[in-house]
């Protein structure tokens, strides 16, 4: 689990964003899953702010493919 | 024929192939080890006794010639579609429906001589890396029953381990083939994305899912990998890239003389090992990297702090997917998912559509990071695949659905990276701490590098017996009155 204290609009988020889902939680489990994913979801959106517009879903399979960067 | 389970898979295709022998008496000498391991460790799922004594019936009057592995016993994780048989996931509430009847993995290894013996167990849907399941029972760690065995393909590298098949099949979303495998003492190939047919297999992350072959060798994971391996045009994800003859490959490098690996440079960041990873299993890896410099190896400082951003993504990715996969399931079926598996369903609820392509989208941006640096100047990387050895199963079983995920997140972050840019990497035994349990550690290399990661876990293999060591005994099942 992240070290990160939840604050409490990640409480709030994480508990509409499973009623928007239809899944019931608890305020307890909404605490939980919040000290979980609000800082995840927080790291990956600063790291994926390095991609440029231009860089493609498909690019990928291309290099792997490819097997080389060049 | 007691040892018949620790002869090298090459000595017993020969013996099947000249007669000296039979398949039945292979597949029950496998049997009666198998029953003994299912008793004591929980790895199947179904031993499907009699059915594989019908099938080495079958293969005795077939010519062994054109099957690679005629006779040749094996097992698989419960996860491919097969025989109008769907798996179950190792999940007693809940089916997912598949399209596909069989499993193209299956169908290589049945064409190519192999005998199932049965399905293998597995943390609830591949959704974990323990391999605790209330379900079918948790497969319990051959060196020590009282630890986990890892997961997902907890059964696979358990029956493995004990001696129960020579060889098993597994998957590996983010980790689950090294994870075990490393856990068990056994060698575990995730390859590359694309390289073995997944048509069949029930899906966890569709950008992730790579079939993996699990047994006690890199030598024995390369004659199973080139008859498995290839294009398959029924599968979307399968890659134009020709499976070369891999066995007799290995076996031509390793004679050509004292410095088998010469030439290949190994990537190292102590930095990062030091960070994710016990004392012993760090002095592990610093050992077996000077095993390979002894062996003609160069070794290279790379930096490998970009793992933990792929971590990230790989973690968001996985989320989106499984929810797609299961979302729909799991909210009407939500109490008939085991409390581990319900616990990370519920943390990927979480990811959006956006979240979704922008992962998709760093899979490309990270692999062409990851072959401008750290592999394009290391030929293999050297890393953690797991940060201790097997944890003790009440460490990480006492009742908290939250324990249970943070137990399975710790054994994926050194794993799941290499999944998110679909490189191949091999887990591979490197000792015994002083409890007696084994160490292992992964080789990670570029796409399609499968061979050179065999040859140094082979050239490895050849000068230390690690992965050829003997867990206890199981126990005997007592004869039926």
């Amino acid at each position: 689990m992240s070290d990160e204290a939840p604050t409490a609009l990640d409480e709030a988020w994480v508990a509409s964003l499973a009623r928007a889902r239809g899944l019931p939680l608890s305020r307890e489990r909404a605490v939980e899953l919040a000290a979980e994913v609000a800082p995840t979801l927080a790291r990956f959106r600063a790291v994926v702010d390095a991609l440029s517009a231009d860089d493609d879903m498909y690019e990928f399979r291309r290099l792997l493919q490819r097997g080389t960067a060049a | 024929m007691s040892d018949l389970w620790a002869w090298p898979l090459a000595e017993l295709v020969a013996a099947l192939r000249d007669g000296r022998l039979t398949p039945a008496e292979v597949v029950e000498a496998f049997l009666a080890r198998a029953e003994a391991a299912d008793e004591m460790l929980a790895c199947f799922i179904e031993l499907r006794s009699e059915q594989a004594r019908v099938a080495a019936r079958d293969c005795s009057r077939l010519p062994a010639d054109g099957r690679a592995l005629h006779g040749v016993p094996f097992a698989h994780k419960d996860v491919f579609a097969g025989d109008g048989v769907a798996p179950s996931s190792a999940a007693k509430g809940v089916r997912l429906r598949l399209r596909a009847a069989r499993s193209a993995v299956l169908d290589r290894l049945g064409a190519a001589g192999a005998i199932s013996l049965g399905t293998l167990n597995l943390d609830p849907f591949g959704y974990a890396a323990t391999g605790v399941n209330p379900d079918y029972g948790t497969t319990r760690n051959p060196w020590d029953p009282a630890r986990i065995a890892g997961g997902s393909s907890s059964g696979a590298a358990a029956a493995v381990a004990a001696g129960a098949v020579p060889f098993a099949i597994g998957s590996d979303t983010g980790g689950s083939v090294r994870i075990p495998a490393t856990l068990c003492g056994v060698t575990g190939l995730k390859p590359t994305l694309g390289r073995i047919p997944k048509g069949g297999l029930v899906p966890l992350a569709y950008s992730q899912d790579t079939l993996g072959i699990i047994a006690r060798s890199a030598l024995d994971v390369a004659l199973v990998l080139e008859q498995v391996a290839g294009y398959d045009p029924l599968d979307p994800s399968s890659a134009e890239v020709d499976a070369p003859p891999f066995h007799a490959r290995i076996e031509r490098a390793l004679d050509a003389g004292p410095a088998p690996l010469a030439g290949l440079r190994v990537g190292v960041d102590d930095v990062y090992v030091a960070q994710h990873a016990s004392a012993d299993i760090a002095a592990g890896i610093r050992d077996a990297v000077a095993r390979m410099e002894a062996l003609g190896a160069t070794v290279v400082d790379v930096a490998l702090d970009c793992l933990e951003r792929y971590d990230v993504v790989a973690t968001v990715l996985t989320w989106a997917e499984v929810a797609a996969v299961h979302g729909p399931t799991f909210l009407r079926d939500r109490d008939r998912y085991a409390p581990a598996t319900r616990a990370r369903l519920e943390l990927a609820l979480a990811a959006d559509g956006a979240d979704h392509v922008n992962a998709l989208r760093y899979q490309g941006y990270a692999l062409r990071e990851f072959l401008d640096g750290p592999l394009g100047s290391a030929d293999v990387l050297a890393v953690p695949a797991a940060p201790s050895v097997a944890p003790l199963l009440a460490s990480v079983d006492h009742g908290s659905e939250v324990d249970a995920v943070s137990a399975s997140v710790a054994l994926l972050r050194l794993n799941r990276p290499f999944n998110l840019i679909g490189v191949p990497a091999l887990a591979v035994p490197m000792g015994f701490d002083a409890l007696g349990l084994p160490m292992g550690f992964q080789l990670v290399g570029r796409p399609w590098a499968e061979e050179t990661l065999l040859t140094t876990a082979a050239a490895l293999q050849q000068v230390t017996s690690w992965h050829a060591a003997r867990p206890p005994e199981p126990q005997p099942v007592p004869a039926s009155p």
